[in-house]
């Protein structure tokens, strides 16, 4: 009984210095620590917009976006800390979009692509292909920014990804109108409707026979992308996008540019 | 009984904890991808060790044996929280580099081991002169580790460029399979090395 | 004495081969696929290929002090199949250093051939890859021009990363590739060898190609299928490095069972990983499970009893 007794002593006599000199060193350096973290975070702010003062955040669907304003107060433009899809994961980075709407800088931090491939997208061509595009451009693969060759999936998933983030911020932060994505098929007149779109190598052209506010049948009239593999595509979309009356689909995984083509070929029909 | 001189020239040679005792192969193998980041390890392992044995070596009479583990762990664990908050506040860079690694040491070997093994059965000065060695020699290998998967896995010797403009680094020495690498070969050496010189 | 006696106790069995004499029809084998390469992509293939073999059997020759260079012949055999796995003209300080590393690291430190874990010349791949990866997966691929010994030669991507090949070209070789892996045809006619000398056994390359055909046609249908298998180094992993006799169970249900692993790594990698290719980390982890894939397929002694727990 003694014995258990002196145990616990001097273990609570050691657990209490431990204790008590462990809060002495944390109430030294904590403050140093949060002061250097608040400056590191304004200096990252800062590389952007060099005359920022404060900043606010506000998290919309799980990314953060930091509103940054000047001495005065005022609204200076956002840095989005968003990801993208690349070819060995999430792709994660900082976007910088100014009042105007036009990308000033980003910084491309975390990510699993390939090294000497996909890490492409980390290097100045990449970059500065990216800065200085506007909220009004498309921004789309193929069309005014070109994928890097080799790495098509980690600079398309960039620059897929950089459309979404910009309609984000327009959205919420400059009161940019967007065009969705999305079609209102109440709207839509029954009727055959024809539309084209870029695919992997090649412009797909489908045929969307819509009645009773319904899709009810695609077709594919013409394409000329890679056969086996945008077979794939072709065979998984169509229900999907029928079967959801939605063109918010999970693309068919190996054959994402083709599955990608055939919803914008069928947004183009019904729009 | 050895000398003082003996006690701490075995941690640097004769029991070198990485090349000798193999302890401590988490870190080791981790966080050698740079010199500073290999010697910035060493150093904060040995100031643990320093305090772990001294404080425990002094304590040995005072601590009894059944709850001797648990109170060994809260020593070691107050100094390795010291260090990080002390390193996260002075060295950033450093803290943030060697990252997770830091609170690890309280789980390494070499430290729990030295306590254990050495610091609860000898005298406060020879604890400390053993603690000296074997951080000494934790730090020099974990640093040799480092400028050589630094040279070349990045083409720096402690973050100064000597390899040129038109090296291009190789790679893999900066990631575990390296680390792996590297660590095989310099054991082949050091014990060739050893057997070469005669120390046992 | 003009003819040797040999004494020993039974079996009298003896067989002609020694290491030399497979090693050379491991060379002999891997004739057509070296001539097609170039063919397809001239002097450069040349050239790689050379640096590859002198490097690798100068690496040897020094680790084992011997004056004899071409030795027994596996340090030959070892090059040249890394250079095989290789695009058609990296810079020349990675095709040496590739040999260097499997020589040395993949063979000799491991107490020379026959006791090496891990296939050398994918040792020698894998280093580089990880090291260089830009220089041999990167945007390095050639048009293969047949005939061009000196011709101009641009870049394409290859056919695993963009999917677009005809089955055809794929069969011909007349692809952007790896300097062996492009020809389908000149892999069959030089295992075919191989297998006429008894050297490899059906049953590792047959789990190997049957399980990448199976995997490729449930991910994309029988098309899809056939071009896992004729794109990338999966006929030269299947044929030429999976069937290495050191590095491979020696059982016969362990040859099934370490083919159908490589295939099953292989496809993992190539629908789900990060890299275009996954022959090589498939091979190399298929080697490290061998010992373990002998020891579990043992076949029971001749009167042996099963061991009981009473």
């Amino acid at each position: 009984m003694r014995n258990a007794l002196r145990m616990a002593l001097t273990l609570l006599i050691i657990g209490a210095i431990c204790g008590g000199l462990l809060s002495v060193v944390n109430g030294i350096t904590a403050p140093i620590i949060k002061d250097r973290a608040d400056q590191q975070f304004l200096q990252a702010l800062e590389g952007f917009f060099p005359d920022v003062a404060k900043f606010e955040v506000q998290d919309i669907n799980g990314e953060e976006f930091y509103s940054c304003y000047d001495a005065a107060g005022k609204f200076m433009g956002v840095v989005g800390k968003v990801k993208a899809k690349g070819y060995g994961g999430d792709i994660a980075y900082d976007l910088a979009v100014n009042d105007t709407g036009d990308i000033i800088g980003m910084r491309i931090g975390a990510h699993n692509e390939t090294p000497g491939i996909g890490d492409v997208i980390n290097k100045d061509p990449f970059l500065q292909k990216i800065i200085g595009l506007k909220f009004t451009d498309p921004i789309s693969a193929g069309v005014d920014v070109d994928t890097t060759s080799g790495a098509t999936v980690s600079t398309g998933g960039m620059i897929s990804s950089i459309r979404r983030v910009m309609n984000v911020i327009g959205e919420n932060f400059l009161g940019m109108e967007v065009e969705k994505a999305e079609i209102d098929l109440t709207k839509v007149a029954d009727g055959t409707y024809t539309g084209k779109a870029r695919g992997f190598k090649s412009d797909i052209t489908v045929q969307v026979v819509v009645s009773g506010g319904k899709i009810t049948q695609i077709e594919i009239v013409s394409h000329d992308d890679t056969p086996g593999i945008s077979d794939n595509a072709i065979k998984g979309m169509i229900p999907k996008i029928i079967e959801a009356q939605s063109l918010e689909v999970d693309m068919v995984s190996g054959a994402t540019l083709t599955s990608q083509g055939i919803v914008n070929a069928v947004f183009e029909a019904l729009k | 009984m050895s000398t003082l001189a003996q006690e701490f020239s075995k941690g640097i040679f004769k029991e070198n904890p990485i090349f000798r005792l193999l302890l401590g192969m988490c870190p080791t193998l981790a966080v050698s991808i740079t010199a500073i980041n290999g010697f910035g390890m060493g150093v904060a392992a040995l100031f643990v060790l320093l305090g772990s044995n001294l404080v425990i070596a002094a304590l040995r009479n005072f601590i009894p044996s059944k709850v001797r583990i648990p109170a060994y762990i809260l020593i070691i664990a107050t100094f390795v929280t010291i260090v990080d908050m002390v390193l996260n506040a002075f060295t950033p860079d450093l803290h943030k580099a060697l990252g997770i690694f830091i609170p690890l040491i309280v789980v390494n070997c070499i430290i729990l081991g030295r306590a254990e093994a050495f610091a609860r059965k000898n005298s406060v000065a020879r604890s400390v002169i053993d603690a000296l060695g074997m951080g000494v020699g934790f730090t020099l290998s974990l640093t040799i580790l480092g400028i050589i998967r630094e040279l070349f896995g990045k083409g720096s010797i402690f973050g100064v460029g000597v390899m040129g403009s038109a090296f291009e680094p190789m790679g893999i020495l900066a990631t575990a399979p390296g680390a792996f690498i590297t660590l095989g070969i310099m054991l082949g050496f050091v014990n060739f090395m050893f057997k070469r010189l005669g120390i046992e | 004495m003009e003819r040797k006696l040999v004494v020993s106790s039974s079996p009298h069995l003896k067989s002609p081969d020694d290491i030399q004499s497979i090693m050379v029809d491991v060379l002999v084998a891997l004739f057509p696929v070296a001539l097609m390469a170039v063919f397809l992509f001239g002097y450069r293939a040349l050239i790689t290929m050379i640096i590859a073999m002198v490097v690798a059997m100068a690496t040897e020759a020094i680790i084992l002090r011997k004056g004899n260079f071409f030795g027994d012949g596996s340090a030959a055999v070892t090059g040249l199949l890394l250079a095989m796995t290789l695009p058609p003209a990296p810079p020349w300080w990675v095709v040496a250093i590739g040999s260097v590393v499997a020589i040395a690291i993949g063979k000799q430190i491991y107490g020379g051939l026959g006791n090496n874990i891990f296939n050398p010349a994918l040792v020698g791949r894998a280093v580089l890859v990880v090291s260089w990866g830009g220089h041999i997966a990167g945007n390095v691929w050639l048009k293969p021009v047949p005939f061009g010994f000196t011709a101009d030669m641009v870049t394409q991507a290859s056919p695993l990363a963009a999917y677009n090949a005809s089955l055809g070209d794929l069969f011909l070789g007349t692809v952007p590739g790896s300097l062996g892996e492009t020809s389908a045809l000149a892999l069959i006619i030089g295992a075919i060898w191989l297998f006429y000398r008894g050297h490899i056994d059906w049953r590792i390359p047959g789990g190997f190609i049957g399980v990448v055909f199976i995997l490729g046609l449930i991910s994309g249908g029988f098309s899809m299928g056939l071009y896992h298998i004729l794109a990338g180094g999966v006929l030269l992993g299947a044929l030429f490095m999976a069937t290495d006799m050191v590095t491979s169970p020696v059982t016969a249900t362990g040859k099934i069972i370490f083919g159908v692993g490589c295939g099953v790594v292989t496809m993992v990698i190539r629908l789900f990983g990060s890299l275009p290719e996954g022959v090589t980390f498939g091979i190399l982890l298929m080697n490290g499970l061998t010992p373990l894939i002998d020891n579990l397929t043992l076949p029971k002694k001749f009167g042996e009893v099963k061991k009981s727990n009473a």
